[in-house]
Formats: C-alpha cells, structure tokens, sequence
C-alpha cells in the first residue's frame, strides 16, 4: 500500500500542472487510500480538495511545502486540528515576513508552531536533501538534530525521492544513513507536479512562464524529466524494493493524520459584544423596534408579526451577532461618508444610505430597519423564505451595493476596526483565459508577439479548447495549423485554459471572525496596500461555512451620488431620493419610449425592447422589467408569454391548480428564483431545503444526475397531491438552469433603475455628467452617451485648457465641459496639477506659455493639443502641434535658452473635420462636435437610408443601412445582436447563423454596410442582415462594447 | 583588434563536442544494459551504478528522450552510455 504524501496540484502557480480534481481522479483509479496536496506556500486549493477527497472516498491529508529564509523547501503535513492552525499561521507569518515579495518562513518562527504537525525533510530542495547531495554530512546532521528537538522524533520522517533524476541515487543512499543515524523512518514520496506522465509538457511550459524564459532558455529550471505524476503503488514499490518501509510508512503517517479540513474546522459564527443587560437577540430587537417606530409611526400588528417570525429564525440559526455587526459595518459606511463630505450627520440614514441591498436579503425586515436594504419589504408583499426559513442548508447571504469610493474606503475601516486577523476579503482564483494563454504559451515558444497579437485580436471564442477551428478560420492563421510548433501551440494553449494564475481578490467579499482567522485559512496582504486577503476563493468559503458579507461596488451608485451632488451645486435643491414620486408617470413615458441609455438595468438592447413592449406603470412593474430580461426566464420564451398574459390579456391556464400560490402574481410565469423553491413545495411537497437545493441543481454543471433524481422525487411528491404524471412534468420543465433574479432583488434593482431615470428625466445635465466621470461602466461607450446627451440637449464640449477642471463640469445649464483627465496621457495627478496651476498663476496665456508651465511630457501636450484643449488659443490644431514641436524640451535635459521661436513659425493649413475628429478620438475617445457618420454620408450612395428614415419604411422591404458599431451580443442562442450607431440615433441589426458564418471576419470592424430586411414587432425595428460589408476606415475608433 | 582573413566563412561554424558514440548493448526485455560492445570486446555488466532520464526539447523536431545508466563493466571500468527511447539505439556518453 501507498499513499502520495507530496503532490503540488495546479494551485502552486506556475509549477503544478494538474487540477485538484484531476489528481484525485487518478489517486481513486490508482487505489491509493490517501492523498496529501502540498501546494508551495499556500492553501488555496486545501479546502476544495478536502470536499473532494471526501466525496470520492479519499482520506484527504492537507498539508504544504513551505519555503524557509533561505529558499529551502518543507514539506509539512497537518496531523491534528492545531497542527492545520500552526500550518496556516506559518504561511500567513510568510506572507507577512520581512515585507518580501516571496513568501518565507523564519525558523525561529517554525521552531513555536511545531505541534500537530508531521515533517517530512522535503524535495531536493530541502536543506537536508541539499546538504546530502553536496555530500556536508556534519552540517546535514546538525539541521536534523533541531528539526527532531522542534517537533519530536515521531514526528519528523526523512524523505526519500526518486524521480529519475542524476543524483537522487546518491542522496537517497545518504539520507537512508543519516536516518539509521538517529533512528529515524524514511518515507518515500514523488514530488508529484501532474497527475499524468503527458502533463509533463505544460509543467515544462508552465516553469518556462513563471521564469518570463522561453522553453529553450529555461533548460536549467525545468525537470529533466517526465517523472513527477502520480505513480502506479507497484511502480512506486519496484523504485524502492530495497526500502519496503518507505512505502508502509506513507499509509502510517496517513492514519496518524486524522485532521480532515471539511469536517473538522469548527468555525464559529462571529459574536457581537453587548452589554450586560442585553443578548445579541435582544439588543437587535431593540434596534429594530426602535427603527419600525421611525419608520412606520407604530409598531403594527404585520410589522409585529413579521419581525417574530424573523427573530425566531434569527435565533435558530444563531445570526443575531452577525446580523449587529452588519449593523455596525452600516455605521462604518455612513462615517464614511460623511467623512469624504457625500452626506453629512444631520441627514438622517434613511434619506442618504450608504449602501444599498441585493439580492434575497432585500425581503428581511429586520435588515430594512437596521439600514441593510433601502426597501420596505412589507410595501412590496416580498417573501422571506429565500432569504431565511426554518429548514436551511446553509447561511444566507447579504449583498450589499455600495458607490466606488465608499465601498473603497469601508473595506479599509473594516480592516482597521477588527484588524486584519479578524476580518478579510475573500481570495479569487484568477484563471487562464484564452488571451493570457495564447500569449504566455506563445512568448514561451518564442513565436513572434506580432502574430501572438494579431491572433488575440482576431479570434472569436472564449475557450481555448476551439483554438484550432478558430485558427483555421482565420485566412492569416489556416496554413500554421498543420505546422508541428503550431501544434505544440494549440495543445499547450487547450491545456492552460483555466488553470490557476495567481491569487487575486473578490471584488467584495470580506469574512469576520470572532476568533482569529488566522488559525482557520492563510492571510497575506494584497498588492494594492492596506488590503488583506484570505487563501479561499468564495466556494472554499461556502464550504467551510464561513459567513461571506459582500461589498460590491456599483457604478450607478456612484452615477446617483454623484448626480444629487451636482444637482444640490446648480439649484441648491437637496434631493431625498428615497422619496421621490414612484409613480411618475412622465419619468415612465421616457421609459417606455426606451429612453434609457445609461440607464441601470434598462439600458441593454434586450432591455430596451421589452420595455417598450411592457410599458412599466409603477415599481412592481419595473421589477417585471428587471426580472424579465435574464436568461432563466427568456430562455423558456417566459418574457413573450409573461408579456402576452400581463400587457395583452391573453387568456391563459394554470397546468395544476396548485401552481396558483406561486405564480398567481406574475401570470403563471417563472420570473423569480423564488418561485422555483414555492412550486416545489406547493406542488411536490418539497421541505424548503430540498427546494433550494432542487433549484440551485438546475444551475449547476454536469448536474444531469442530479436533475433526474429531483425529477424523480417531484413527481412522486407531485402524484401524492393529486397531480398527473404529465402534468408534473410539463411543471417541471418549465425550471431552469439559467440565472434568474430572487424577487426581492428584482425590486431592489428595479427601485434603482426608476430612480435614475427620474434624475435623468429631470436633471439629464447632471445625469450625463456623472455617467461620463463614473466611466467605465453601463452598456455604452462614452461616444454614444454623447450623442444621448445631444438629442436631450445637454453639449458636451472640447476639453479646454483654461476652463476644463479635472473632471467633467457643468459649463451651463446645457452643456458641460470634458474633463482634463479624459485625454489620453494626462492622468488625475496631471490634471490636478493643471488645474492647480491656473488657479494660482492664473489663465495661461497662449501654448508656449502652457507648455512651459506645465512640464507636461511631450505627447501629454500633444494629445491636449488634438483633443482641442488649445483650441482657445488658435483654431489651427496643426499649427498648435508646430508650436509644441518648436519649444517643448524635456524636463531631464538642460534648460534652453528663451530666444525666440517667431522665425520658425510656418503657415500651416488647419486641419480638416476628419482629422480632428481622428484626433478627438484618439486622444478622448470621442468627438465632441459630430458623428463620424455625418462626415462619410456625403461620400456614400444615397441609397443608403439613416436611422431617421428606417421606422417610416415598410416591414420587410429592403435596405441598406450604415453606421458605427457600438454593441455587438453574442448570445447562447448563436444570433447576433448588433447596434450601428449613425448621426441621427440606433440602428438595431439581427445577424442569423447562416449570415453570421459568411461574415464572421468582417463583423468584428468598427463601421459597417449592412443590407437587409426591415423586421417590425409592436415598438421594436430591427434589420435582418443579409449582407454585410466593411467600410475601411484607418483611424482609430470608439470600440464597441461586445457581449457574449 | 583580430585581422579579417577574408576567408570564406564555414557553412557549420560551431562544431559539437563530446558528441555521443553508437555502441551496441545487448539489453533486457525492461531495456537494461546486461552486455556492452566496445570496439573488438564484449564486457559484461557488472552493476547498474546509477540510471537517470532526461526527457527534454519536445517542442522541437528532434524531442531528447534518454534512459541514462553509469554502470561498472566485468573489467572495472564505469562508464555512462544511454538508450535513446525514441529509436532504440543505444550510445556510450563521452563526457
């Protein structure tokens, strides 16, 4: 018997080549009854395999190979629950230690964190390998003279490896000595890096990357060999025939390991500290009822009933502490803000939040009272069952919105106020992408990075498993796919795809403990400062059974901020958003007239085609909106029947009465997650738990199995209440896979689309500013938003040096002027010192006085110059960029003396429209003045029609349209979903497979020629390519935005 | 500063050193040495001192793939030889 006690699967980046999955596999095929995964300083893979190990009936050992001070390796394995503690302190106190970039352990810090763990002498690496194979006998006996004093002569084994490798003869013979020498046992491992002798090659790859060396130049650290998978028991045996006990000791150290990670970590809730009067529960209650009296003038009897029913559940799963420290982190965030000057201590909490709710969180009324939602949830009749009930499998989640900066600024109070070893952001795993694979893979090749970018840039796919049928179709690429390298290229590309790059961050997800987390998973600080991280991305999390608080960060809340901000600079009017007129029916009207670019939520193609169609009257049919428009529910046709039963009264039937309770609200149509769970129950008699794991089976991968066995308890549990087989199958089939919204989370979201409609309705000026400073963000790129902001007559102008401010500003009441920072090349700190530099030294007066102001690097004045920002001082843009040209000297050289430049002036032709707008986009990404198309269209056939003129033509005549192209959406449907964008609005475009296959490398330009047929629905025109053409233009352009 | 000699440059300027020598070994069915034939002599083996692999420049159209052994021959001697994997020869390493 043997059991692999070091194995390095693909979570030690850039050296392990197999997946945890892959190893495990292989461990259950090989019959090994244990497996310990050793990844090099970390355990982010620790958790996943455990649960893994678990389910297939592997004893799951964790344990890591850690690096000492200097550059050793251990190999460590974690026998008892305090030895995973000390393991994970000793890689938290290397990620912490000496502020190195290289995670490494000092000695005198292993020496005190010794206990529960085994030790084994390590790889050829190891200080006692290392000092066998340089033949030091006195000094190797010395290291394992302290290793035995520090963690105890039973606990330290002294590895023997035999990989093949010149050498590992010599040292293991030594090793075997040194361990008869001080009545030590010998164990046997294989230094495993792949689960398979073939992965060999991506693990070669993989070291290649890692030292930024081509395969040829990284000869001296690749293995020399392909040795290092897991091993047949038989083969192992034969390597060490003269040894037996290496192997037998392998399954003894395994069962002295009895630490299993998934069962075995004991986290607690985190506890809020109350005072001695209370309990978290009763002081929670006080919160609250203190709240509901605010909120609703009394305490009523349906307050009264739901905040027990919430208690009571709050109680059974022990969440009052949790729930007071969200309390607490809502403070946190409203300090924030008053700090950074966006709300102020008079404006009461409820008027300004700080954050708003998402997600099934938003239908608990205890976090509506204690400042977690914005949404009174007995308002909006929303159920509670999906958020919290009486038989849950595991911990709710809350989700929580917050504008940019705040959520930036709460993360660094949380880590002030619990401290780093108490509260952290949850890992994230950053993966391979096809991108990244073809350019580490093809750089490791030595393949010229012009054709690695123009392969990126050309290829249609998100999985480089289609790598080959990709580069086959691609005119420049079809003859290299026959090419042996070429194919080398495509195999190492299809094998990256997906494999761990590196430990990065969850956008938002923090844990809190009451006790250290230090002891329960490995913490290191981020790369961005003050930031600190966990090992476990958000599965190992929900596997460990941490409680998971997100903090999200949304655009459109910064959009909103931003917005109130400006409005109460202009009109000195402090607008309370929270109570706004909802049932504005002018603010509706625009919507229903799909007036919603930049429009959270209702902005999309798909959005904006419903919404015409759904007409939303008031906020629960906004939530329809929200709800409709997602895959779960449009992939069953569910929007066009919801829309036929809702708008058009369609007369229609239950399948089964019992359907009734669940869908009687959205027209018998699943639009909410929460109604998958009610049906369940309601028709099959499902406990809330099955239910929720029944729905979330649909959604998860390769859950077939799953699905049949659901399938196979619903409609038992149908038929006991009556309802026909047939019938619980046509019932069933209307669940789906796909993402829908919870409920509440569609009121959430749908509460916050009207609001900004109302701010764009009302106040468009201040709207189109925020949403130009908040970029990136929403479905558009900052060229269409300006034509938006035109056609509800809001200008925006050319940057201008002596007027711009850093950011976007209103110049009027209809207009506003670019920020400085929007040039290419003039960062924030530029503009400010710009900006800083007029205000002291007043305007500048002409260029050359600019550029000797500023010392600004040269193509810095002149992206200024062809953005127009001089434009104040002459209209010539080419003599602008003269003038530059004659006096800019670099700030590193010697000062030059001032004579004169007049002599050296020349008359210079301006430049023409297209060139400047050429310019403007290039240096702001938009052209400010027109449309690019306003320019071609004297030059195109007359024939071709314009966004204008496309709603008065006939359906289904022929036409030939133009335009920019500013979305392209690649749906799972195949269609394509195009939008050309000309001088006068949209032109909505549908590319059917067929037209898409022919036309493929031509859809991906920036301005096309399409003819096609005119296709009209209710509200909605849209043009049905037959044809597609490019229009060739060589300047650079806005991208579009592509969705897939 | 070295004077050009005009001379016509070598079509192969860099030669190999130590270049592995063709040997011929009789081998067991596993691919181990048991006799090897170094010029006129047939010497036995004695004893495998050591075996190594090097599996290497697989991305290129000549991959290296080794099996390496230092054994000692009847006679005494050692020596390193290796089986190229791929074609089955077998070579005596010089250095």
């Amino acid at each position: 018997m043997y059991a692999e006690l070091h194995c390095h699967s693909n979570y030690s980046f850039q050296e392990g080549a197999s997946s945890v999955e892959e190893l495990l596999v292989r461990a259950m095929d090989l019959g090994y009854p244990a497996l310990a995964l050793t990844d090099h300083d970390n355990l982010c893979g620790a958790m996943e395999f455990s649960r893994m190990a678990n389910d297939i009936g592997i004893q799951p050992i964790t344990g890591a190979e850690i690096t000492l001070e200097d550059g050793s390796h251990l190999t460590l394995l974690s026998r008892t629950r305090k030895g995973y503690s000390n393991l994970c302190n000793l890689i938290t106190h290397s990620r912490f230690h000496k502020n190195s970039t290289n995670p490494k352990v000092d000695p005198d810090f292993l020496k005190n964190h010794t206990e529960g763990i085994t030790l084994l002498t390590g790889c050829a690496r190891g200080k006692i390998p290392a000092l066998a194979t340089e033949r030091r006998d006195k000094a190797a006996e010395k290291e394992i003279a302290k290793y035995l004093e520090w963690f105890g002569t039973n606990n330290v084994f002294v590895e023997l490896q035999q990989n093949m490798i010149y050498g590992d003869v010599y040292r293991n013979k030594f090793l075997v000595k040194l361990a008869k020498k001080y009545g030590l046992n010998c164990v046997a491992t294989n230094n495993v890096h792949y689960h398979i002798p073939e992965r060999h090659q991506l693990q070669d790859a993989l070291v290649a990357i890692r030292h930024n060396l081509t395969l040829e130049e990284s000869h001296l650290e690749r293995r020399a060999n392909n040795n290092f998978y897991l091993k047949p028991v038989a083969e192992i045996a034969s390597l060490f025939s003269e040894l037996p006990e290496a192997l037998s000791n392998t399954i003894k150290i395994a069962e002295q390991c009895t630490f299993n990670l998934k069962e075995d970590l004991g986290y607690e809730l985190p506890n809020y500290p109350v005072s001695k009067n209370h309990t978290p529960l009763s002081y929670l209650k006080k919160i609250c009822y203190q709240a509901a009296v605010r909120k609703y003038g009394s305490i009523n009897a349906q307050v009264l009933t739901r905040l027990e029913e919430e208690f009571h559940l709050l109680q059974l799963y022990n969440l009052s502490g949790f729930f007071l420290i969200y309390y607490e982190i809502i403070q946190l965030a409203r300090q924030a803000m008053i700090d950074l000057g966006i709300s102020s201590s008079e404006t009461p909490l409820e008027e300004r939040p700080p954050g708003r709710g998402r997600g099934s969180s938003v239908a608990s009324l205890v976090a509506y009272l204690i400042g977690l939602s914005h949404i009174d949830p007995l308002a909006y009749n929303l159920s509670l069952g999906r958020f919290l009930n009486n038989d849950m499998s595991s911990l709710p989640d809350i989700d929580l919105d917050f504008p940019r900066n705040i959520r930036e600024e709460l993360i660094r109070r949380i880590h002030d106020k619990y401290g780093w070893d108490h509260a952290v952001i949850t890992g994230s795993i950053a993966t391979y992408k096809m991108k990244g694979c073809i350019k580490d893979i093809g750089k490791i090749l030595g393949i010229p990075s012009k054709d690695l970018h123009n392969l990126s840039r050309q290829i249609d796919t998100r999985h480089s498993k289609d790598i080959e049928s990709e580069m086959a179709r691609l005119p420049s690429f079809r003859e290299k796919i026959n090419h042996p390298y070429w194919q080398i290229f495509m195999k190492l590309t299809s094998d990256l795809h997906g494999a761990p790059k590196y430990l990065s961050q969850h956008p938002g997800g923090m844990i809190i403990s009451s006790s250290p987390l230090t002891n329960m998973v490995p913490v290191q600080p981020s790369t961005e400062g003050e930031r600190y991280i966990c090992h476990w991305d958000k599965d190992s999390i929900a596997d460990a059974g941490f409680v998971k608080i997100d903090f999200l960060a949304l655009g459109t809340l910064s959009q909103l901020h931003e917005s109130l901000q400006l409005i109460e600079n202009r009109t000195g009017k402090s607008i309370d958003i929270s109570r706004i007129n909802f049932d504005d029916q002018e603010v509706y009207k625009s919507i229903h007239k799909a007036d919603t670019i930049g429009v959270f939520q209702i902005e999309s193609a798909a959005q904006m085609q419903t919404v015409t169609r759904l007409k939303p009257k008031n906020l629960r049919e906004m939530a329809y909106e929200v709800a409709c428009v997602r895959p779960g529910v449009g992939n069953v046709n569910g929007v066009s029947q919801f829309i036929s039963r809702y708008v058009n009264a369609d007369k229609w039937e239950y399948d089964h009465p019992l359907e009734k309770p669940a869908l009687e609200r959205t027209h018998g149509v699943i639009l909410y997650q929460d109604q998958v769970n009610e049906l369940a129950m309601n028709v099959a008699g499902f406990q809330p738990r099955e239910a929720d794991h029944l729905r979330r089976a649909f959604g998860r991968k390769n859950g077939e199995s799953l699905i049949k066995k659901y399938w196979s308890q619903f409609k038992t549990g149908a038929i006991k209440r009556g309802v026909s087989e047939s019938t619980a199958l046509k019932i069933f089939n209307k669940f789906s896979g796909q993402y829908m919204f919870p409920e509440s989370h569609a009121y959430a979201f749908g509460i916050t689309a009207y609001q900004m409609s109302w701010i764009k309705h009302y106040y468009p000026l201040e709207f189109f500013i925020a949403i130009f400073n908040q970029q990136p963000m929403g479905f558009y790129n900052l060229e269409t938003l300006k034509e938006d902001a035109k056609r509800h007559g809001i200008y925006p102008l050319n940057i201008d040096i002596n007027k711009s401010l850093v950011e976007c500003a209103p110049k009027d009441n209809n207009s506003f002027l670019l920020g400085l920072s929007m040039t290419k090349g003039i960062s924030n700190t530029n503009a400010g010192h710009i900006v800083r530099n007029r205000d002291s030294e007043g305007p500048f007066l002409s260029i050359t006085d600019t550029v000797n102001r500023l010392n600004l690097n040269y193509l810095a004045l002149k992206n200024l110059a062809r953005a127009g920002a001089f434009d104040t001082f002459t209209p010539n843009r080419r003599s602008a960029l003269w003038e530059i040209g004659l006096i800019y000297r670099p700030a590193s050289i010697q000062l030059s003396l001032p004579l004169s430049i007049e002599q050296d002036r020349v008359t210079l032709p301006n430049m023409s429209d297209w060139e400047k707008m050429a310019g403007e986009y290039d240096t702001t990404n938009l052209y400010p003045q027109g449309h690019l198309m306003e320019i071609l269209r004297p030059n195109m056939s007359a024939k071709i029609l314009t966004s204008a003129e496309i709603p008065k033509v006939p359906n289904h005549s022929k036409v030939t349209v133009a335009g920019l192209v500013i979305r392209r959406q690649h749906p799972r449907s195949h269609k394509i979903f195009l939008t050309l964008e000309d001088e006068y609005g949209h032109i909505s475009i549908i590319v059917l497979p067929k037209v898409f296959n022919r036309y493929r490398n031509v859809l991906s330009q920036p301005v096309l020629k399409i003819i096609g047929t005119v296709s009209k629905t209710q509200d909605n025109v849209n043009i049905v390519a037959s044809i597609i053409e490019n229009i060739y233009v060589d300047d650079p352009l806005p991208p579009a935005k592509n969705w897939e | 500063m070295v004077k050009n000699t005009r001379k016509k440059k070598s079509l192969n300027p860099i030669l190999p050193l130590n270049q592995p020598i063709p040997i011929n070994v009789y081998e067991s069915k596993t691919l181990s040495p048991i006799s090897i034939t170094l010029g006129q002599h047939k010497l036995n083996v004695s004893s495998l001192e050591e075996t190594w692999e090097i599996i290497d420049e697989w991305w290129k159209p000549n991959p290296i793939k080794r099996r390496y052994h230092r054994v000692i021959l009847e006679n005494g001697s050692r020596i390193t030889i290796f089986i190229d994997l791929i074609t089955g020869l077998w070579f005596k390493q010089i250095a």
